[in-house]
């Protein structure tokens, strides 16, 4: 089999690499090997030698005239005032803010405080998995108890509502 | 509560307690916005007069600011303006809206709420000294209480939303100002500044966002607001801040152990243009100042005070000048008085080694 770089030599190496999740591999001769440095087995550099790219993902391209549902701001709007229209602009352009989040950021998650009913809904919403899949594993114990937290937080909830005022959390 | 009585008034944080050394302040502020509501920049000016009356009724109703000040953005004077910005009660930006947008500041000037900035509030505690965890309980409760009347804008994953992506998430930013003239007058302030920075952490100047560091006052803030919680935040930071305290110290160490001379000459000299300057700008008063503070903290200056530095840093900016005397001043004239002002307050200062 020839080189699939040089097209010349002999290939006398398989080189395997991941492309954006892609596994290839590659035959090369040990000449182009050399000049690429797989020697010191660093196959994104061999990736450099071969495509150009390293093993960073191409950034996705972006549609500046998208815009939000809720309050019509486009993304070019955004591009130039840096702010954003609304809330429904982080979903609107999810895919567009996510490298900028990332690149400011240390996380991607919130994990501190949360507004009272807020804190309820995710709880509720988490134990209502838990519940199906204890009673899809038969587990009617675990099911019950499950089930009286839910109820239990559901009543806590009402109250609340009733009264008008509710506990906030903090972290 | 007027805000003339609120510039004459000597209850302003910035002369609230004595503790202040090397950590000069402390501040936490957090970014909210209202729920199914545009955002301040995105939302017509019909909106925004909406949304502030409804906040100010909510907070009116809080213990928190029970017998607050209300200012509206739209009935004040370019010059009272000012003033509030240089008391770092409102930010530049929200000194350029009008209707709809407004300021709710307590009694002690501890906490301020701006109303439609770039979020529809920004609340925010402010001491003396290093109390980061007292004010961000106080805030926090503030918080609370606000949410109860009133639904804000949250998503589970990225939590608060905020106008801006840089504030989602917890919308906290902590910050800390700090007077590290050991440091700078061993040249090696620089250093720290960049070992914060690879640490996420943003280091700006005496005067907020985009001014470099005047009279040796460092201001160090949290950069990232998504990811951690709001504790874990302000506890990197007071970690961070005792190292930089005790880094200073050690640097103050040096200075006295080993250039004594270099020192005292330097509080010295500081003394002697305070005393007898006929014209000084703002930027000289603010070194002067610095190195009056550092003779203070060594205790080579005695019958002076911390707090008073505060409140002569704070009278000598050009808006507290022109509200004093209650006119408009050329920068000329702002620079004399300026100089009689440090005369009067520091005449009796003497350099005792």
């Amino acid at each position: 089999m020839k080189c699939q770089i040089c097209q010349q030599n002999e290939a006398n190496l398989q080189v395997k690499q991941v492309i954006s999740g892609d596994v290839r591999e590659i035959a090369v001769c040990g000449e182009c090997a050399a000049k690429s440095g797989v020697k010191e087995a660093s196959i994104p550099m061999l990736t450099d030698f071969l495509f150009g790219i390293g093993m960073k993902p191409q950034p996705q391209p972006v549609d500046e005239d998208k815009a939000c549902v809720e309050c019509h701001m486009r993304y070019s709007d955004f591009r130039k005032g840096s702010l954003l229209g609304c809330a429904a602009c982080y979903e609107s352009f999810e895919s567009e803010l996510r490298p900028l989040l990332e690149s400011i950021h240390e996380g991607d998650r919130h994990t501190g405080k949360a507004p009272a009913g807020e804190l309820a809904a995710a709880e509720t919403a988490g134990l209502k998995d838990r519940l199906s899949r204890a009673v899809a594993e038969q587990d009617f114990e675990k099911a019950a108890e499950l089930r009286d937290r839910l109820r239990e937080i559901e009543s806590k909830r009402e109250a609340a509502a009733c009264s008008g005022k509710g506990d906030s959390n903090a972290d | 509560m007027q805000i003339d009585t609120l510039v004459k008034s000597p209850g302003c944080w910035l002369s609230m307690r004595e503790d202040t050394g090397i950590v000069v302040s402390s501040r936490v502020r957090l970014a909210r916005n209202i729920r199914d509501v545009a955002f301040p920049g995105w939302a017509g000016e019909g909106e925004r007069v909406r949304v502030c009356r409804e906040l100010r009724a909510v907070f009116d109703r809080t213990e928190t600011m029970a017998g607050s000040l209300f200012l509206d953005m739209s009935e004040l004077t370019a010059l009272d303006k000012e003033i509030l910005k240089e008391r770092h009660l409102i930010s530049h930006e929200l000194a350029e809206k009008g209707a709809g947008s407004g300021l709710i500041v307590s009694e002690d000037e501890g906490i301020s709420v701006m109303i439609n900035e770039e979020d529809h509030l920004r609340m925010q505690a402010i001491t003396p000294g290093m109390h980061l965890e007292e004010i961000w309980h106080g805030l926090d409760l503030l918080d609370s209480e606000v949410e109860r009347g009133v639904g804000f804008a949250f998503d589970g994953r990225l939590g608060y939303l905020t106008a801006c992506p840089s504030n989602v998430g917890t919308g906290l930013r902590a910050s800390v100002m700090m007077h590290l003239s050991g440091l700078k007058l061993l040249d090696e302030a620089q250093a720290v500044i960049n070992g914060l920075e690879r640490i996420g952490l943003a280091v700006r100047g005496l005067l907020g966002e985009g001014t470099e560091a005047s009279g040796n006052m460092f201001q160090i803030s949290n950069q990232s607001t998504l990811g951690r919680s709001e504790g874990e935040i302000i506890a990197q930071l007071v970690c961070v801040v005792g190292d930089l305290v005790d880094h200073e110290r050690h640097a103050r160490a040096r200075l006295f152990q080993q250039r004594r001379t270099f020192l005292v000459d330097h509080i010295g000299r500081a003394i002697g243009v305070a005393l007898h300057a006929r014209i000084l700008s703002s930027r000289e008063a603010v070194d002067l100042l610095s190195a009056l503070r550092l003779g203070v903290d060594f205790g080579f200056i005695t019958n002076l005070k911390a707090r008073q530095i505060n409140e002569i840093m704070l009278l000598t900016q050009p808006g507290h000048l022109q509200k004093m005397c209650n006119r408009i001043l050329g920068p000329e004239e702002r620079d004399q008085m300026r100089a009689g002002l440090l005369r009067d307050r520091l005449g009796e200062v003497k350099l005792r080694e």
